[in-house]
């Protein structure tokens, strides 16, 4: 090989190492794929993020989340799939969400199947659990809105007449209306916060006229609770 | 000669007795993920620690102590089935006059979106049906009519049909659903160790399960024993 071909060939593999980087930089990573955390239960909980973890933005269908946000978020569908509540995770990383944060897992919300109750009952709970804006409120009250499910096989259709066997339902009753009344508690926390409490009130009081039974007898309760012992 | 009949009867006993105390003996068909579901289920609630419980969770379970509760279980539940039926929505049963201490999960175990602490209350329940001696706490009639404390039916989510007639409620302070008031309440109220969302949950479903107490004095023992002073 010439010394002229022999340049040209290390010429080409720098273009092409140059090009790697380019496209690998930050703000041009793909989406965070969720499957990359299915991997089943875990007993330990995974440590918290490092420092070092937490400096790229990540872009994540649309929302630009940080690469802390990133990892919240893969804690939360690593949760969604081992179905641990008892996760401690969940208290110590799925916290302070950002906006972005939010915006995805409202996002996540819409995506899940109605049935997924327990999914979209953790969903609820983060968000509930930092209610700060006119957005978040205005998205539990519309969980407070939805259409009632019907069944856990199927939210848009009811069960058949003697199809289920009451001693083995009692805990179905409860999940078929779980998103709602994690809802519920939350705006019940946010009766206590005099920022919030006036629009608290307000979806309560909106979910007690509510269709669904269940849903606005447990409205009520909470607003009597809260009458009891003086909050307004 | 006699150490080693002694030995040969150790042996012997350890092979016959099946495991050994505190471990869960799964049938060949229960699928893996629903046992993995299982046992992070009771790895869960064996973590909770509190150092305050109420009176009648003291006369129930004991202390509050992941160890107590794992021994409550697994005393009465020696073997875990499984029905891949879903029909009738059950998600656990125990059949106490064939096999009192065996468990079957039903496919809703794992198919049905519960969260974990009514995955968790059902198997309890179920576990307080495996007690022989005290004749499996067979549940009572729901009465008729069954109307909750603002005089409103009392009526299945499911189907729409009121519970009046229905053999799903608790008459005693020790049946099934009012145990799984007390272990929840008291997980709701004092445990240390819980996710917010666990205690959250338990005291959802706690609330729920209540409701099918159906005596008075037992509702009520129960709410002075939990909700009264909070």
């Amino acid at each position: 090989m010439s010394r002229t071909k022999y340049l040209v060939l290390i010429g080409a593999i720098l273009l092409g190492l140059g090009a790697v980087i380019i496209w690998s930089r930050p703000g041009e990573s793909p989406p965070v794929q969720t499957s990359e955390v299915q991997d089943g239960p875990h007993l330990a909980p995974m440590p918290p993020p490092s420092e070092n973890d937490l400096e790229e933005p990540v872009n994540v269908v649309g929302h630009e989340l940080s690469k802390e946000d990133a990892n919240k978020l893969a804690v939360v569908e690593e949760i969604l799939i081992s179905k641990n509540d008892s996760d401690p995770r969940l208290d110590q990383v799925a916290r302070n969400l950002s906006p972005a944060l939010k915006a995805k897992l409202r996002e996540r919300y819409n995506e899940m199947a109605p049935e997924d109750r327990a999914g979209r009952g953790l969903i609820v709970f983060l968000l509930g659990r930092e209610l700060k804006t006119d957005e978040d409120i205005e998205f539990l009250a519309d969980v407070l809105e939805e259409p009632p499910c019907l069944s856990l096989d199927d939210c848009s259709r009811e069960a058949p007449a003697g199809a289920v066997d009451e001693h083995a339902a009692s805990v179905g009753d409860v999940t078929l209306v779980y998103p709602q009344l994690v809802a519920i508690k939350s705006f019940e926390r946010a009766l206590g916060d005099e920022n919030l409490r006036h629009r608290a009130l307000q979806a309560l009081e909106a979910a007690e006229r509510s269709g669904h039974p269940y849903v606005a007898r447990a409205a009520r309760e909470t607003i009597e609770r809260a009458e009891g012992s003086g909050a307004f | 000669m006699s150490r080693r009949i002694g030995i040969f009867i150790g042996i012997a006993f350890c092979l016959f007795a099946g495991a050994p105390a505190g471990a869960l003996t799964f049938d060949r068909n229960v699928p893996k993920a629903v046992q993995e579901q299982l046992l992070l289920d009771l790895n869960a609630i064996e973590q909770v620690q509190g150092s305050t419980w109420s009176a009648l969770h003291a006369s129930v379970f004991g202390e509050m102590n992941g160890g107590v509760y794992s021994n409550w279980f697994r005393s009465r539940v020696l073997r875990v089935g499984y029905d891949p039926s879903t029909a009738g929505g059950a998600v656990a049963y125990v059949a106490p006059f064939s096999d009192p201490s065996r468990m079957v999960l039903t496919g809703n175990y794992t198919r049905f979106s519960h969260p974990q602490i009514a995955r968790l209350m059902v198997v309890y329940h179920e576990a307080r049906h495996t007690e022989t001696q005290n004749f499996h706490w067979p549940h009572a009639r729901c009465p008729v009519p069954f109307v909750d404390e603002s005089g409103e039916e009392i009526k299945s989510i499911w189907t729409g049909m009121p519970l009046a007639g229905e053999n799903a409620c608790d008459s005693r302070l020790g049946g099934a659903y009012a145990t799984t008031v007390i272990l929840l309440g008291n997980i709701s109220l004092y445990c240390e160790t819980c996710s917010e969302k666990m205690k959250m949950d338990a005291e959802i479903y706690g609330r729920d399960q209540l409701k099918r107490v159906i005596n008075r004095q037992a509702a009520d023992q129960i709410k002075n024993d939990l909700y009264v002073s909070h």
